[in-house]
């Protein structure tokens, strides 16, 4: 029962973010071998999460001796122990977790491997939904049962949110009701979404009591998504789903979508005839132009109109504001910094010309090295020092670049170097407030200075010399730290002195290749 | 190759008038790269002080005005968003234990909109530095501006949305509106400019027209037919895009538009966003956009000689936005500079190639030529729509009760640097054919005699 639950909890839990729309598990089914239930679920999850095409991993999983893995087993004691990154931290560590999925605990190393290649993708989700909503999975029984059954879980408060706070539209109070009643509603519309091609069921189901609530429902969803879509989760959607919306193009696809579409289509079909729901605010319009998906398919978000929307205009008079040398108006111009006032105008012209890039050639004993780099940027910015004056402190030149670790100790630096390293360990949770911690004298101004100007910069030179083709500085969760593990990496680019150049490259050759 | 005499600046259609270089003003707040919002986030405020010092170690600094923006105040960020959001976010702290759970969900800060540390005064900053663009040209102290902190779009009249918080664009078009009858905002992030286009939804003293991204993509908004509403209908324009646009569909797209809109609308200033979100290999964009590419459309508004602001916007791959938004100024102020990057203080930021221009990559372009057309036509269908309402609209002084001939003597006394400003006509050295474009640009001189310059009264 209990592992039962929690199959069916994550299942829920993937078709709220999109996967395993069509898969449907029997409560009955899922009591009577919830591993089998669960391999079910996982099958069909990582089919739709590796849409590019990769051969699906055969299920179950046996090991060399013919023995198998139980997955359920194996990913429940792995969110117990804190997910993939928490089980080295966790007592017994991966033999522990070998143990519990039905193996002996001597083959820690294969299980941790069949973990990451298996169930490493839905650890990672289940671990984000875990960030965003507080644990649902491997906490305590209460709670699982509590969400799952409908009580006072998490979940209902979700959905809660989603039905009411709008913020722009709060409306549909009607709403405020028990979960069990949007189950209800949902279960309500499949069923008349399954019936779809008979008109007489479909018309019949427009009398009930849930139709009223599924308009709503659909009209706050739908609203919701263009008043409050994430930048980030739908970025995150794209990359999981890059052919995503494709499917809704073709009309011969039977994914997703088209379910989708059919019972949206049910929906507004019974809308006009009963026309019970009104003009729908937040997009039922459908366009009939044969164009293409632009002009078609998708539901259309309307921009709201009225005063707490837009700006007041002033009509054209002709008439410009005759004060507007006041001081209120001069404030706008700011502080000049650039022509300088003052200064003879020959230091503007001693520099190079305008627009001039790097020389090509340069005398150093290991061109592009680190040392090199590093050689060039200090003259470029002593002669961007001189030409500039005052101008070089007021843009905060003095605060730019790999010099601001001239105020920072090695112990300091290699202490940031280690939090970094830590929280990388812990899927990058965490990192300024375990900084915080270390540097209680140093405010977050200067921690931050310190990540972008030197701890970045650092990483992207040992990414320029070590792995040119996979470049990143954006993605500080993903493989921000990956390559800090490599103690060469960092150090290098650690000034010493000029008494000799190093060719860096080459030592970091010798290191990967050990 | 570096420093050419006039770079990018092209000659006049009207008879050689254009050939002085703009003047371009820059607002650079230094501390703005120390902001911060938040581990994992994708928008780093770090790329501005990135794309400063590109500016600077190219020399280009030498050929602007910079100065540091004086920080907008709650009661001039009220002039657009409302009392009781502007007061949250004065208020609101780094610290969310603090924070009214019911402020957060009605102002929509969160996951996307962080309150971060130092969130007000960063506000400040980019709606500072926007508005002071905006009086700059109204003064007539320069004919392009630049602000890279600004260009936030997406924030609403009273909500935070898409890493947006306080709506510089709108406040800088507010203040612009002060001294000229139609602003044009020309938005090419990959990205809806949602915000503004709200903001002057109803209006058609401001024309909006946005290129995107549309379908399964934040924020949602931009369709076609969303043209605008009461005296705003046809000023608002959408041009939806699919993935992997590249450089020569999005200028053809980009000039063919603009080109009928400036015909059509004659703005007396515009301003443009300039979200590098739209580059090829951006970590949260679709499009294919070299950096050539997307400064493209820099260039090609900036030929027409009308006062301009530059603002930024998205961008999350910071070493292309910082490469991006240098190359642009270049163009703002007519230099084509070296490929390969000058040492700098982001030097290794820009490996291993260490050059200014990016490849786009090689990714389907999702657009097809049928898409691309039934846009355009829609697109200039919905613009002949302004064409056809009475010439009073654009050609007419408004109802004015001073004597006119007051006003004719202004237009005399005007100095003849500012009349320069509007030479009309688009051009473009590469692809436009001259001749054409000379007489479609004598029209627009034409109407020019009865615009409204009311710098002499400063």
């Amino acid at each position: 029962m209990d592992s039962a639950a929690a199959v069916l909890a994550i299942l829920s839990k993937l078709q709220s973010l999109g996967f395993c729309a069509d898969l449907r598990i029997p409560d009955a089914a899922a009591a009577s071998d919830p591993s089998e239930a669960f391999d079910a679920v996982l099958a069909t999850f990582l089919r739709e999460a590796y849409t590019g095409g990769r051969e699906a991993r055969p299920i179950p999983v046996a090991l060399g001796d013919g023995r198998c893995v139980d997955l359920l087993r194996l990913f429940l004691a792995v969110r117990a122990a804190g997910g993939y990154a928490g089980v080295p931290n966790s007592p017994g560590g991966w033999a522990a977790a070998a143990e519990s999925a039905g193996v002996d605990s001597a083959l820690a190393a294969p299980v941790k491997l069949v973990y990451a290649k298996y169930l490493g993708v839905l650890d990672r989700w289940i671990q984000r939904l875990v960030e965003a909503h507080g644990p649902f999975l491997d906490v305590d029984m209460r709670k699982r049962q509590e969400l799952f059954f409908g009580a006072n879980g998490v979940e209902e408060e979700e959905e809660e949110g989603l039905l009411n706070c709008n913020g722009r539209e709060q409306r549909h109070v009607m709403l405020k009701r028990k979960r069990g009643d949007v189950v209800g509603m949902l279960g309500w519309v499949r069923e008349i979404a399954e019936k779809a091609g008979n008109g007489v069921a479909v018309a019949a189901g427009t009398s009930d009591l849930y139709f009223s609530m599924a308009l709503a429902v659909r009209e706050m969803v739908t609203g919701k998504r263009a008043r409050r879509a994430s930048m980030l989760n739908g970025s995150l959607f794209q990359e999981i789903f890059p052919m995503a919306c494709n499917c809704c193009t073709s009309p011969t696809s039977v994914g997703i979508c088209s379910k989708a579409k059919l019972l949206n289509g049910s929906l507004v079909f019974t809308e006009q005839e009963n026309n019970l729901a009104g003009e729908g605010k937040h997009g039922t319009r459908t366009h009939n132009s044969s164009n293409g998906w632009l002009f078609t398919s998708h539901q259309k978000n309307e921009i709201p109109v009225g005063p707490d929307y837009q700006v007041h205009v002033p009509q054209w008079t002709g008439e410009v504001p005759v004060n507007y040398d006041d001081p209120e108006t001069l404030k706008w111009l700011g502080t000049k910094v650039w022509p300088p006032e003052n200064e003879s105008c020959k230091t503007l012209f001693c520099g190079d010309p305008i627009g001039k890039g790097r020389e090509v050639v340069c005398g150093c004993h290991y061109p592009g090295s680190v040392e090199c780099v590093r050689f060039h940027v200090a003259e470029r910015r002593l002669k961007l020092k001189r030409e500039l004056g005052v101008a070089f402190y007021a843009w905060g030149f003095n605060r730019m670049g790999e010099e601001i670790a001239l105020s920072w100790t090695d112990e300091e630096e290699a202490s940031f170097k280690a939090a970094a390293q830590h929280s990388a360990a812990s899927s990058g949770r965490n990192f300024w407030n375990r900084l915080h911690l270390f540097f209680q004298f140093k405010g977050r101004k200067e921690l931050v200075s310190y990540y972008f100007n030197c701890f970045l910069l650092r990483r992207r030179c040992y990414q320029n010399r070590i792995t040119p083709k996979n470049i990143d500085s954006d993605d500080d969760e993903e493989t921000e730290f990956r390559f800090l593990g490599n103690r060469l990496g960092h150090f290098a680019a650690k000034y010493h002195s000029t008494k000799h150049t190093i060719c860096i490259e080459n030592t970091h050759t010798m290191d990967l290749d050990e | 190759m570096a420093a050419s005499g006039e770079g990018a600046s092209l000659p006049s259609p009207a008879g050689g008038e254009d050939a002085h270089r703009r003047r371009v003003s820059y607002f650079y707040e230094p501390s703005i790269g120390d902001y911060y919002y938040g581990q994992g986030h994708p928008m780093k405020p770090h790329r501005i002080r990135m794309a400063h010092s590109l500016v600077v170690h190219y020399g280009l600094h030498r050929l602007l005005e910079l100065s540091r923006p004086y920080p907008a105040s709650e009661a001039d960020i009220r002039r657009f968003h409302s009392d009781d959001y502007v007061a949250f976010l004065a208020s609101a702290t780094g610290n969310p234990s603090v924070l009214d759970p019911r402020a957060v969900k009605r102002f929509n800060v969160g996951e996307d909109c962080p309150v971060f540390d130092g969130l007000f005064p960063f506000c400040q900053a980019s709606a500072g530095g926007s508005i002071g663009a905006a009086v700059k040209l109204n003064r007539g102290d320069a004919d392009i501006t630049v602000n890279w902190a600004g260009g936030l779009h997406h924030a609403k009249k009273s909500e935070a949305s898409g890493f947006c918080y306080v709506n510089d664009i709108v406040l800088a078009i507010l203040e612009l509106l002060k001294f000229h009858r139609r602003v044009l905002y020309v938005d090419i992030d990959v990205h809806h400019g949602d915000g503004v286009e709200e903001a002057f939804f109803t209006t058609n003293r401001v024309m909006t027209v946005s290129f995107h991204k549309y379908g399964d993509f934040f924020p949602g908004t931009g369709h076609i037919t969303d043209v605008g509403a009461a005296e705003g209908k046809h000023y608002a324009l959408n041009v939806p895009l699919s993935d992997g646009i590249d450089d020569a569909t999005f200028r053809d797209l980009f000039q063919c538009i603009i080109k009928k809109v400036m015909e059509v609308y004659q703005p007396d200033v515009v301003v443009l966003q300039c979200g590098a979100d739209s580059l090829a290999g951006d970590r949260l964009g679709c499009f294919n956009l070299s950096v050539k590419g997307h400064a493209d459309c820099l260039r090609f508004l900036r030929s027409y000689n009308v006062p301009m602001m530059v603002l930024g916007g998205g961008g999350y791959t910071i070493r292309n936005v910082a490469r991006c938004w240098c190359y642009e100024t270049a163009v703002a102020v007519g230099v084509e500079p070296d490929n390969k990057l000058p040492y700098n203080d982001y030097y290794e930021y820009f490996g291993p190639d260490y050059i200014l221009h990016i490849q786009p990559k090689s990714v389907e372009n999702q657009n097809t030529t049928k898409d691309l057309e039934n846009i355009k036509n829609m697109i200039l269908e919905s613009l002949s729509k302004i064409e056809h309402v009475p010439s009073t609209q654009f050609h007419d002084r408004p109802s004015d009760p001073e004597a006119p001939e007051e006003k004719e003597e202004d237009m005399d006394k005007r100095p003849a640097q500012r009349s320069r400003l509007w030479s009309g006509g688009a051009y473009d050295s590469d692809t436009e054919d001259p001749d054409n474009l000379k007489s479609e640009s004598k029209d627009v001189t034409a109407n020019l005699q009865m615009k409204d310059e009311p710098k002499n009264d400063l």
